[in-house]
């Protein structure tokens, strides 16, 4: 039971991470990156925005909701399973964004909803 | 020409940086796990002592360093290509760990288990590359 809660908030934080991170960073322009030198003044840039300042707090979630999961059982069923945070970002960014997702992108969704299905029973 | 040899030549260069990256993530994944498990069978009466005792054991530590050796070189190669040929590349990273998992950590990692992570990395080379 705390292991499906621990990977449940540790698969839906990353989504949620992710999604801010694209509405924050989208949200102003584009940041444009040509060189190493360049990730520095990145990093202050990215630091202006609350949208990715969120996202990080959501990663940090993440992180910690993951390590809780560890604890409760092996590393090759709780690592395939965050891949789950993907299959939340396409739904959402298709129905909510309304973002084009193409058909090659769904079929890659189906494949780690099953591959996740397939680790969870192994278990 | 010589535009062309200098975008081979940054294709292999994010090869060789995320392969790198991907060792480090997998890596810090199971050293992350192997923490994990002796702070879950150390029996801490309350949640507070858990949680010194996780960020204080050394396998965390070595775990959350790899992990930033990971986030750097990711976002490096980030600045050299686009992130439709970066991303699937960290795809890789769910095989090595389960890999990792069976013969490092002597996990049960059974044919279904196999099947499991090798499609969860086919779908996120697919759902990243599109």
């Amino acid at each position: 039971m705390e292991l499906a809660i621990a990977l449940g908030c540790a698969i839906v934080f990353a989504a949620v991470g992710d999604i801010l991170f694209s509405k924050g960073m989208r949200s102003n322009g584009e940041v444009t990156i040509k060189h190493i030198r360049d990730i520095p003044g990145m990093i202050r840039h990215v630091f202006q925005r609350p949208l990715v300042l969120l996202g990080i707090v959501f990663m940090a979630f993440f992180f910690f909701s993951y390590l809780a999961a560890l604890a409760y059982t092996d590393v090759s069923v709780a690592n395939p399973l965050t891949a789950l945070s993907y299959v939340l970002v396409t739904v959402y960014a298709a129905f909510a964004m309304k973002e084009r997702v193409g058909l090659s992108r769904w079929a890659g969704v189906t494949l780690v909803t099953l591959g996740a299905i397939f680790v969870g029973l192994s278990s | 020409m010589r535009i062309r040899q200098r975008a081979v030549r940054n294709r292999l260069k994010v090869l060789v940086a995320m392969s790198v990256a991907v060792v480090f993530a997998a890596f810090g994944t199971i050293s992350l796990s192997r923490g994990m498990k002796c702070v879950g069978e150390s029996g801490y009466e309350c949640a507070h002592d858990a949680i010194i005792g996780a960020v204080t054991h050394p396998y965390i530590i070595a775990g959350v360093l790899l992990m930033l050796g990971f986030l750097l070189l990711y976002l490096a190669s980030l600045s050299w290509e686009d992130l439709s040929y970066v991303l699937p590349l960290t795809a890789g990273e769910y095989i090595l760990v389960t890999l990792l998992a069976f013969f490092v950590l002597h996990e049960p990692v059974n044919a279904l288990r196999w099947a499991g992570s090798v499609l969860v990395a086919t779908g996120i080379a697919m759902v990243a590359r599109s």
